[in-house]
């Protein structure tokens, strides 16, 4: 049909698609940045417009409803180059993180703005209550529109910066915008998406609706007839060649135990079928043309039915070690059923796929036995938690295509360099005939450190030549993606009556589901990330991971550190109650110190031998102090309802700073032609402010301007070698990296300073700005650029840096909650929220700040509402955002402060420690507590919902 | 999958439209019709799609104490626009997220009559009917007849709000998980009187139940007697109320809230809490 739109205030006639969505039609007009988070729920607002004016979720609008009427798109505001009021009030908030969000906010902002210039709080909470965001946790949205507010009204308003950090420093530690900001917020290109070509094929992927099943026949015979479709995959024609998606570090501890699709389906929405086609509708129409013959299998959903005698086994493979076979191994392997395939493991992970056993690990230190005996009291608990899904705006997502004879991945990972190893494996090629682009990441949280999707279009691309893209539905980012374990800890404490603890004790059983994607290490990071809060000298924990037919699971911002914490701190909470002593001196008083030796970490070596290290800087005591005083710990709040109970409770939260002695990171720098500089970093920013870490380290260096670094990262073509985005390790790792090539270089800039000024070396000085100061004259770097290229110089000045450490510097953290609980409808309301976080020097604070809000807001919503449900069937019945809840903005507590301690930590660039991950360990168990203080129940149990704690109060039964 | 779109002014040319092919459907916001999940969208195989907006069904009108609001009112103007009781208001602005309530109508809300309106307990408990026009032509319906024996094929025009609200207490509840969410249960009630002795109760519930409904049996049961405990009304409330288990809870627990909510509503419109 015909339509009249004005779009952006250009009159059109457009022809369309009656049916067919706002969305697509504005896409098809060129509006890029028209994104899309749920496929059409009209939940998440991703794909907001102004409608006539007035904020709409274009998806939910037929393009018929477009005819007469007027549109903006986010491209109304993008002006040349310039960035908008909204846009460069969101930058200076450092609000725009993974930025996927962002068109959609600005479109929000501008909403609440025209109607209303000077917005109060509850305006902008309203304004924005449509627009979804899983990175920022949107508090600093109200100081963007703030400084928006203000500009509106004056133009050179200046916003009032956060708390500065190195007094001694130019740039670290100091609030500056994101170098990747003006991109984001303006919404240009910057996605896989925005990066596919017309006339690319698409992938679409069959999934198994059974949750454990062999597949007896499969024919694609009319399927392949379909006009369009160009190769369908199945477990008859991929190659051989077993590896795991976990994208960790090689040799990893993940077993190799799937194919690109294997002849047994393992969960539902396993792999069964790729399709590649020309257009989607041909692609359907093959897909259902398909005939699969399943034979159906039990499914083993939970841990009990996992490790009950006689389960049915998920792998029951052929078993092969590439180090350390167990004895008795060929024995065992006459039990395995051919159609299970096989399972390869680097080295032993004390894994029992006979007994659905993934990994298993167990370790102690001193006498936990005796020191439970030593006790005057001890307690028992089990603790239980859901499955997860970090539900990123931008789902998975790839675009593969063949440059001449090379694979080239558009991929939005955390790995780059682990992609492409694992593709060049699966291919049976070299990794020098693949490049793996990194673009931005429309969130990333963990769900990207694995290699979720990208192996299968790369390898259709290879062998077809054709340029696939591949998106995941929200559907498939739940049941096909990543999600976190499920587990179950069993923590027992011992305690002399003063409070001293005699011995700690974790007992941990988690569920990896169909793969055995770090299952060993998550699991192990609960315990590894928890028992070293505590001094104690008797600690012990054994950890066993089953396989099972749940959604996959892997890593997720926090790695099972969540979990643990949420047991081992909770545990605490409970012995402070048995002892009838405060929580708070009871946990100071047991509390790690600057010093101290943690043994613990001997035991917790990620697969290899661990080692005892020296707790460095700390600022838990700083931390609890301030947020005892925020909360006003001690202090019996009452809400004035007689049904309403107030509660306070916190929780102390660490994590690390990457992996000592597995990580490494590299970075290269050039010195160009007129002084400025061009940093090639292999570290994958995620949205977090890597690019601008690293950018801040190398600058403030080299004595130069923040402006005068430009930063090329995570393009395996281009950029030198980096483990990648995980394990917190972004800011030491690669931001080490890219300060030792920073160093280096200055190394190499005295030295053509000295040669062209003929000053001895030892007299020349770097110094700001961009120049090299020696006892008798001064060269600008620009000056020192031409004389090294010049016909008789010494070549382009550049340099290399890599970053190891054997050091671990952890992150600490205290968390206080507030809460409100309805003691006759069970509502939870998280009142206050405040998390206090020492990340030794913040580099960019403000965005500091937001991973904090962020990770805690993620873990608020996982402890009230966020939870995977499945059906005896293994169906999960809620993989959508409208039964899947995640907390906007309405659902963010009334009073919620993040606040950095300020301290240097002696090993970190700079003085810095990770900030990310240890914001998503508190929540938990600081509202669990609380809500025990509020109402005097324990709730072991997460997400505490309404109806548990009714069942808790036992109001319904 | 809608293929044709049509655009009438007319509501004479809307009906016709309707009656001329069964595989139509009004459309409005279309909030409902085009999200992939929303529980009460549309199901089945539409061909054509009518559209009101150009219909003049978008009025708020005050006369004699009754107000009448078009069908093509959206939700946010309920929340905005003077003349709206506040009740009504209250709803509308618990109604989950601005960018819906911009598009969606009181309208579609009511016509797709399922367990997730919050709006629907609201309109029931301020007494509104309903504006109808098909073939037969143009016909005013008790509301809570109207949800009970549903004409799929007739269009809302408007809803009647009889005079005497401005003087009825009320209460207007809410429940769900997260701010965007299918209520769990939402309820409405309206009384004369005070809780002393309490006048023509109106006690509509929904989420727990298929589509909102009035709890008859209640209200009878509080006209001219003071407001019971709260015991006694949350166990009346527990006998009247059939659930069904589901991801948002179990019956168990819906039954639970819609009788806590309706007697904490009571106690909240008759100044009686605590
Ligand atoms: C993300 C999201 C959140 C939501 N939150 C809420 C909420 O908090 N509370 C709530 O109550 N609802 C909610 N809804 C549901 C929906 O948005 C509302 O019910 C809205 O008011 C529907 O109006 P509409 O104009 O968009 O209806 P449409 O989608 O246009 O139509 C809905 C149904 O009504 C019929 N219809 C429409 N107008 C008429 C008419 N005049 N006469 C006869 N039939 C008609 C249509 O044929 C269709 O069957 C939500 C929906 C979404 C997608
Ligand atoms: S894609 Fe439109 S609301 Fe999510
Ligand atoms: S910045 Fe909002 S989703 Fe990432």
């Amino acid at each position: 049909m015909k339509i009249r739109v004005q779009i952006n205030g250009v009159p059109r006639q457009l022809d369309v698609e009656p049916g067919e969505r706002a969305t697509a039609v504005l896409r098809r007009q060129g509006a890029l940045v028209l994104r899309d988070g749920c496929n059409g729920e009209g939940i998440c607002g991703i794909c907001s417009i102004h409608y006539d004016g007035k904020l709409v979720n274009s998806c939910l609008l037929s393009a018929a409803q477009l005819d007469g009427h007027s549109i903006v798109t986010v491209d109304h505001y993008r002006r040349q180059r310039t960035l908008s009021i909204v846009q460069a009030s969101l930058l200076d908030a450092g609000v725009s993180q993974c930025g996927y969000c962002t068109p959609a906010m600005v479109m929000a902002i501008e909403d609440v703005l025209s109607r209303s210039p000077t917005p109060t709080k509850a305006e902008v909470r309203d304004g924005l209550s449509g627009v979804f965001c899983r990175c920022t946790g949107y508090e600093q949205y109200y100081t963007a529109v703030e400084t928006a507010s203000r500009r509106l009204a004056d133009p050179d308003y200046v916003p009032p910066k956060v708390q500065e950090f190195a007094q001694d420093l130019r740039l670290v530690g100091k609030q500056r915008r994101k170098v990747d900001g003006p991109k984001l917020v303006r919404g240009d290109k910057a996605y896989v998406e925005d990066m596919v070509e017309p006339g690319s094929c698409i992938l679409k992927m069959v999934r198994s609706p059974h949750a454990h099943a062999y597949i007896r026949q499969i024919d694609t015979t009319e399927a392949e007839k379909v006009p369009g479709v160009v190769y369908i995959l199945t477990h008859k024609n991929c190659p051989d060649v077993y590896y795991n998606q976990a994208g960790q570090g090689f040799p990893e501890p993940s077993p190799y135990d799937r194919k690109l699709i294997s002849e047994k389906v393992r969960h539902v929405g396993d792999r069964v079928a790729a399709i590649v086609a020309e257009t989607w509708e041909a692609a359907e129409e093959a897909a259902a043309k398909l005939v699969v013959d399943y034979e159906v299998l039990p499914p083993v959903m939970t841990i009990e039915q996992a490790a009950a005698p006689g389960a049915p086994l998920i792998h029951n493979s052929h078993l092969a070690y590439v180090v350390g076979a167990p004895e008795g191994l060929e024995e065992d392997n006459r039990l395995a059923d051919p159609r299970d395939g096989r399972v390869i493991y680097q080295f032993p992970i004390h894994a029992n796929p006979r007994k659905n056993i993934a990994a298993s690990v167990h370790g102690h230190i001193g006498d936990v036995d005796q020191g439970f005996r030593d006790a005057d009291v001890v307690i028992e608990r089990e603790y239980e938690s859901s499955q997860i899904q970090s539900t990123s705006t931008e789902t998975h997502v790839v675009y593969t295509k063949m440059d001449g004879d090379r694979l080239v991945i558009h991929a939005s990972t955390q790995v780059p360099f682990h992609l492409r190893r694992i593709v060049a494996a699966i291919l049976g090629t070299s990794e020098n005939n693949i490049r793996v682009i990194k673009e931005r990441v429309g969130g990333g949280y963990g769900a990207k450190q694995d290699i979720v999707l990208e192996e299968v279009p790369a390898y259709l691309t290879w062998i077809t030549g054709r340029s696939i893209y591949q998106r995941f539905t929200r559907e498939e980012q739940f049941i096909a993606c990543r999600t976190r374990h499920v587990m179950k800890i069993r923590v027992k404490l011992g305690a002399k009556r003063d409070g001293t603890l005699t011995a700690m004790y974790m007992d941990l059983q988690a569920n990896t589901g169909p793969y055995g994607s770090h299952c060993l290490t998550v699991p192990m990071n609960a315990c590894s990330k928890s028992l070293p809060l505590f001094l104690c000298d008797n600690i012990g924990f054994n950890v066993t991971t089953y396989y099972s037919n749940i959604a996959p699971t892997g890593a997720y911002q926090g790695y099972g550190a969540p979990k643990g914490s949420f047991a081992l701190q909770l545990a605490m909470a409970e012995l402070a109650e048995k002892l009838g002593v405060d929580h708070y001196a009871l946990v100071d008083k047991n509390r790690v110190r600057e010093g101290a030796m943690l043994e613990i970490l001997r035991c917790l070596g990620e697969g290899r031998e661990g080692k005892a290290e020296r707790a460095g800087s700390c600022g838990l005591g700083p931390a609890m102090e301030r947020g005892a005083e925020h909360i006003a710990w001690g202090k019996r709040e009452e809400s004035g309802d007689p049904d309403v109970k107030i509660g306070k409770g916190f929780a102390i939260i660490q994590q690390g700073s990457g992996l000592p002695g597995l990580d490494s990171a590299n970075a290269e720098i050039k010195l160009l032609s007129d002084g400025t500089f061009m940093l090639l970093s292999g570290g994958a920013d995620l949205g977090t402010g890597l690019d601008t870490v690293t950018s801040k380290f190398a600058a403030e260096a080299l004595c130069c301007e923040l402006k005068d670094v430009a930063v090329i990262s995570a393009d395996t073509d281009i950029t030198p070698f980096d483990c990648g985005a995980y394990a917190s390790k972004g800011t030491y790792f690669s931001g080490g990296a890219a300060l030792n090539a920073a160093n280096a270089l200055r190394e190499r800039i005295l030295d053509a300073a000295a040669q062209m000024t003929k000053q001895a070396r030892d007299t020349l000085e770097v110094v700001y700005p961009s120049k090299v100061v020696g006892p008798s004259k001064t060269v600008t770097f620009a000056e020192v650029a031409h004389f090294s290229e010049a016909g008789d110089g010494c070549g382009q000045l550049t340099a290399m840096g890599h970053y190891t450490s054997d050091k671990s510097s952890i992150p600490y953290g205290a968390h206080f909650a507030q809460v409100a609980v309805n003691t006759r409808t069970g509502k939870v309301t998280v009142q206050k929220f405040f998390a206090l976080q020492d990340a030794g020097t913040p580099v960019n604070p403000e965005l500091a700040l937001g991973q904090i809000y962020g990770g805690v807001l993620k873990t608020i919503g996982h402890s009230l509402w966020e939870e995977m449900i499945y059906d005896d069937t293994g169906r999960c019945l809620n993989p959508n955002f409208l039964d899947y809840k995640v907390p906007m903005i309405e659902d963010v507590p009334e009073t919620f402060v993040a606040e950095l301690i300020d301290i240097h930590d002696e090993h970190g660039p700079y003085g810095t420690k990770s900030i990310s991950e240890v914001a998503c360990n508190g929540a938990a168990p600081a509202i669990a507590s609380a809500i025990h203080d509020a109402v005097g129940v324990w709730m072991r149990s997460w997400p505490f919902s309404a109806e548990k704690v009714l069942r808790a109060l036992g109001s319904i039964r | 999958m809608i293929q044709e779109f049509h655009h009438p002014t007319s509501i004479a040319e809307a009906v016709r439209l309707r009656q001329a092919s069964p595989a139509s459907l009004y459309f409005a916001g279309g909030t409902e019709i085009n999200s992939i999940t929303w529980p009460s969208r549309p199901v089945g195989e539409f061909v054509t799609a009518i559209l009101l907006d150009r219909l003049p069904l978008g009025d708020v009108t005050t006369a004699d104490g009754a107000v009448t609001i078009g069908a093509n009112v959206t939700i946010q103007e309920l929340v905005d626009r003077p003349g709206v009781p506040p009740m009504l208001a209250t709803a509308a602005s618990q109604f989950s997220s601005r960018s819906v309530r911009h598009m969606g109508t009181v309208g579609g809300n009511i016509a797709s009559n399922g367990s997730c309106s919050n709006l629907a307990p609201v309109l029931l408990a301020l007494d509104a009917s309903v504006e109808l026009a098909d073939a037969a032509g143009q016909r005013f319906v008790p509301l809570v007849d109207y949800l009970e024996h549903q004409d799929r094929e007739a269009l809302i025009l408007a809803f009647r709000i009889p005079n005497g609200w401005q003087s009825r207490r009320w209460a207007v509840q809410k429940h769900c998980r997260t701010a965007i969410d299918v209520p769990i249960v939402a309820i409405g009630l309206t009384c004369g009187g005070n809780a002393q002795r309490i006048e023509q109760p109106i006690i509509a519930l929904n989420g727990a139940v298929p589509h909102a409904t009035r709890l008859t049996a209640l209200e009878q049961r509080l006209h001219g007697q003071p407001l019971p405990s709260r015991d006694e009304v949350d166990d009346l409330v527990r006998q009247l109320v059939q659930s069904a288990d589901d991801l948002r809870g179990s019956a168990a627990f819906k039954r639970h809230l819609a009788a806590v909510m309706i007697s904490d509503g009571l106690r909240e419109a008759l100044d009686a809490k605590g």
